[in-house]
């Protein structure tokens, strides 16, 4: 087999100290080194940052996040000297740029604040750090943490108020911001300052909202149940459950007022306690005049309404004796202040033009303030403005540097003016005259009778007269004796005893076992059934109100008919 | 003492026919012929270098990428170790140590020590050179525990948001520490060492 095979000469080469498997350890090393690099490059930076607790933090595991996103992971946490918690964050080198001068950063855990809550993942998952990162220069690299998420971050456009208000109410960090009901922002941040007292609400308006707030707008707060009872019966405002919760600030631009300029950003407005409240201080002070009132003010306050002929122009401004120069004046001044932009709207322009001019025309044709009563219930008042031509034109008067404007008794004021005037006239009537002359005439009466007394005394046959009459009389009397005891006469008591019989009888059907009586029982036990069921009805009716409207249960016992 | 080599007779390494080396090729498979294993000792340390580069990230990396509701927390052998120690688990601990960390790094050791004794650096007794090589070649396969966990976790735990497992870059490392180890161990030619012992019995070792 050997010598079939050719010969083949060995390719005898000089071995080399250099084998191909060393290639294995040498790409092994290449790639460690790669891996070490990268990982190295992935490791990003170290930054500082400063909180008051470590609260939730755990090195190793906390995450930065910036929009929930992962940036980085908590390295360290470290106790400074001055017991601060320095809290070591490794940023990812690719997001390093989020790190700038002003970028806040706030440990994100479950808060719940008023009715907010905020932060239920970090229950489960753990808290992690924040970070917001700002529009400034990079480079910084030790930071302060905040110890409350911070407002919509500012990167996020929109507009930004600062509301303030002398109490919070029920408003709190949160709270939406409502324009007709629609929600167009929240309520960021609530600070207190001790100094000035006075609260003030970091308010964010999403952008495309954000042209609908105006320096005419009024925010205030809307927060709770309100019931209003007027003439046209209950009206009770339910707000939704979360605004029942957390409070709502509603922001609108009263009506018949322009929208005005677009507020500029950061701006600091005011929240008034209620609407009511908003419109008041939504007051364009115009014209300004005074009255003065002879009767009870009592309903009659700061702040209540005047109004023309049932339209509202303006407020009661002052109660104030200090309005008048002249001291000695007994009635009470009242400084009215009406409304430019209500006047506008709701006043005859002929009395706007040129103030004292108009004014005067206005007075010559009648224009009259009277009290009048806004709510018999409540006995609120109002002062109304009106023109009463039939009553004497007044000539304009100045007071101080008031107009006055005239008054006039009208409605139930006027109606109790006139039975004080009646009771007065009665007060007036001269009675002692009436009695004296009363007296006079039986004074006189008396000395008639004396006179006359004298003219018997001085007659004697009148004596005479008076025996011959008496004489008569014993005769009358005699006769009468006679009457009495003739049968007749005595038949009288028979007849009455048989009449009181009749009358008995006739009674008798009023009497225990009588007709009537039993009528009347009967009656009654039917009232007295109607009044049970009436009762029962009730019971039913609070069980199950809606009883009212679809009735009783008829699945109870109702007998169930065979159908044909 | 006579060697096979001694009469120019090898074996084939594929089919194990002894055939006469000058033929060069094995006259049943065609496989080329060799007295000795070729390069083996500088295979094997080539193989065993390369292991161990890849025995440095297979312990410092995190070998498994735990997701848990959303937080991911890698999770590195000794770190396993040390969690297991923690939770008083000491079999286990111990288990983990000793099939990860101990036995690759006794197994690059004991590779060193056959490279040194197959080149006559250090003279050791026939008897234990072949224990431990054949300790190294068995315990070779069974190494893959580490890799063969996380497999198998990594298939089972996938619970969406609540919890998944990943595999970290350690593992990768891990197996091609265990393959290199083991083809290192295949690369040496355990006659070596019989005829270091030869070669200092009867000096010329004459062909």
């Amino acid at each position: 087999m050997n010598d079939q095979t050719p010969e083949i000469q060995p390719d005898v080469r000089k071995g080399s100290r250099f084998n191909r498997v060393w290639i294995i350890p040498i790409v092994a090393l290449l790639l460690g080194g790669w891996l070490v690099k990268r990982n190295y490059d992935e490791k990003g930076e170290i930054i500082t940052l400063h909180f008051e607790t470590a609260d939730g933090l755990t090195a190793g595991k906390t995450e930065v996040k910036c929009r929930n996103v992962k940036v980085g992971i908590v390295e360290s946490i470290r106790l400074t000297d001055e017991l601060e918690v320095e809290v070591s964050v490794r940023i990812k080198p690719d997001q390093l740029y989020l790190v700038r001068k002003d970028s806040q950063f706030w440990v994100e855990k479950a808060r719940v604040e008023g009715a907010s809550v905020s932060g239920l993942e970090t229950l489960i998952k753990g808290a992690f750090i924040g970070l917001d990162p700002g529009t400034g220069a990079k480079g910084a690299r030790d930071f302060k943490g905040l110890e409350t998420p911070p407002l919509t971050p500012a990167s996020i456009e929109g507009l930004r108020l600062i509301l303030t208000a002398k109490e919070p109410g029920s408003v709190t960090i949160g709270s939406g911001i409502y324009f007709q009901n629609n929600l167009i922002g929240r309520v960021e941040s609530h600070t207190f300052h001790p100094e000035t007292k006075i609260v003030e609400f970091g308010v964010f308006i999403k952008k495309r909202f954000s042209n609908l707030i105006t320096t005419n707008s009024l925010f205030w707060q809307n927060s709770g149940i309100s019931l209003h009872v007027g003439a046209d019966g209950f009206d009770l405002d339910l707000p939704s459950l979360d605004s029942l919760v957390a409070g709502r600030i509603s922001v609108e631009v009263p009506e018949g007022v322009p929208p005005g300029d677009p507020v500029s950003d950061t701006s600091s407005v005011s929240l008034f306690e209620s609407l009511e409240a908003a419109n008041q201080s939504n007051f364009m002070g115009g014209v300004e005049l005074l009255i003065l009132i002879d009767e009870s003010l009592r309903g009659l306050s700061v702040g209540s309404p005047v109004e023309y002929r049932g339209l509202k122009i303006g407020r009661v401004g002052r109660i104030s004796y200090d309005l008048m120069k002249n001291t000695d004046i007994e009635n009470i001044p009242v400084l009215i202040q009406l409304d430019d932009r209500l006047m506008a709207t709701h006043f005859p322009p002929s009395i706007l033009d040129e103030g004292q001019g108009g004014f005067e025309k206005a007075l010559q044709k009648g224009l009259k303030a009277s009290l009048k009563s806004g709510n018999l219930l409540t006995g609120q008042m109002y002062v109304d403005l009106d023109y009463y031509p039939e009553s004497p034109v007044v000539e304009t008067q100045m007071e101080g540097d008031y107009i006055l404007l005239p008054t006039i008794h009208t409605g139930f004021t006027g109606l109790q003016d006139r039975i004080s005037n009646l009771l007065d006239k009665l007060n007036n009537m001269d009675l002692d005259g009436l009695i004296s002359k009363i007296q006079n005439t039986s004074d006189e009466a008396t000395e008639t009778l004396g006179s006359i007394n004298l003219a018997i005394s001085s007659k004697e046959g009148v004596v005479a007269d008076a025996q011959t009459t008496l004489q008569e009389m014993t005769a009358t009397m005699k006769g009468l004796n006679d009457l009495l005891g003739a049968d007749d006469t005595r038949q009288i008591p028979a007849d009455l005893r048989k009449t009181l019989a009749s009358i008995n009888k006739s009674l008798e059907p009023l009497s225990n076992d009588g007709a009537i009586y039993g009528d009347l029982k009967r009656t009654m036990e039917e009232l007295r059934h109607a009044v049970r069921s009436i009762d029962k009805m009730a019971n039913e009716i609070s069980d199950k109100p809606n009883s009212l409207l679809f009735g009783k249960d008829p699945s109870s016992n109702k007998i169930p008919r065979a159908r044909r | 003492m006579k060697s096979a080599l001694d009469e120019n007779l090898a074996a084939c390494h594929t089919c194990d026919k002894v055939s006469d080396l000058s033929l060069h090729h094995c006259p049943r498979c065609g496989t080329p012929l060799h007295g000795r294993k070729q390069d083996s000792v500088q295979r094997c340390l080539a193989l065993a270098f390369a292991g161990i580069l890849a025995y440095i990230p297979a312990n410092l990396m995190p070998i498994m990428l735990v997701t848990q509701l959303g937080v991911e927390e890698p999770s590195t052998i000794l770190g396993g170790v040390a969690t297991f120690w923690e939770m008083h688990a000491y079999p286990v601990a111990i288990t983990i140590f000793i099939a990860s960390v101990m036995i690759p790094g006794l197994k690059f050791l004991a590779l060193g020590f056959l490279c040194a004794a197959a080149t006559g650096k250090i003279k050791m007794a026939p008897p234990v050179a072949n224990r431990i090589y054949w300790l190294t070649e068995l315990v070779g396969r069974w190494s893959m525990v580490d890799v063969f966990v996380v497999a198998i976790l990594v298939g089972l735990v996938h619970m969406g948001d609540l919890m998944t497992i990943r595999p970290g870059p350690a593992a990768i490392a891990f197996g091609a520490m265990v393959v290199l180890t083991m083809l290192a161990a295949h690369a040496f030619d355990p006659k070596l060492i019989w005829d270091q012992i030869r070669k200092s019995q009867n000096k010329p070792l004459s062909k």
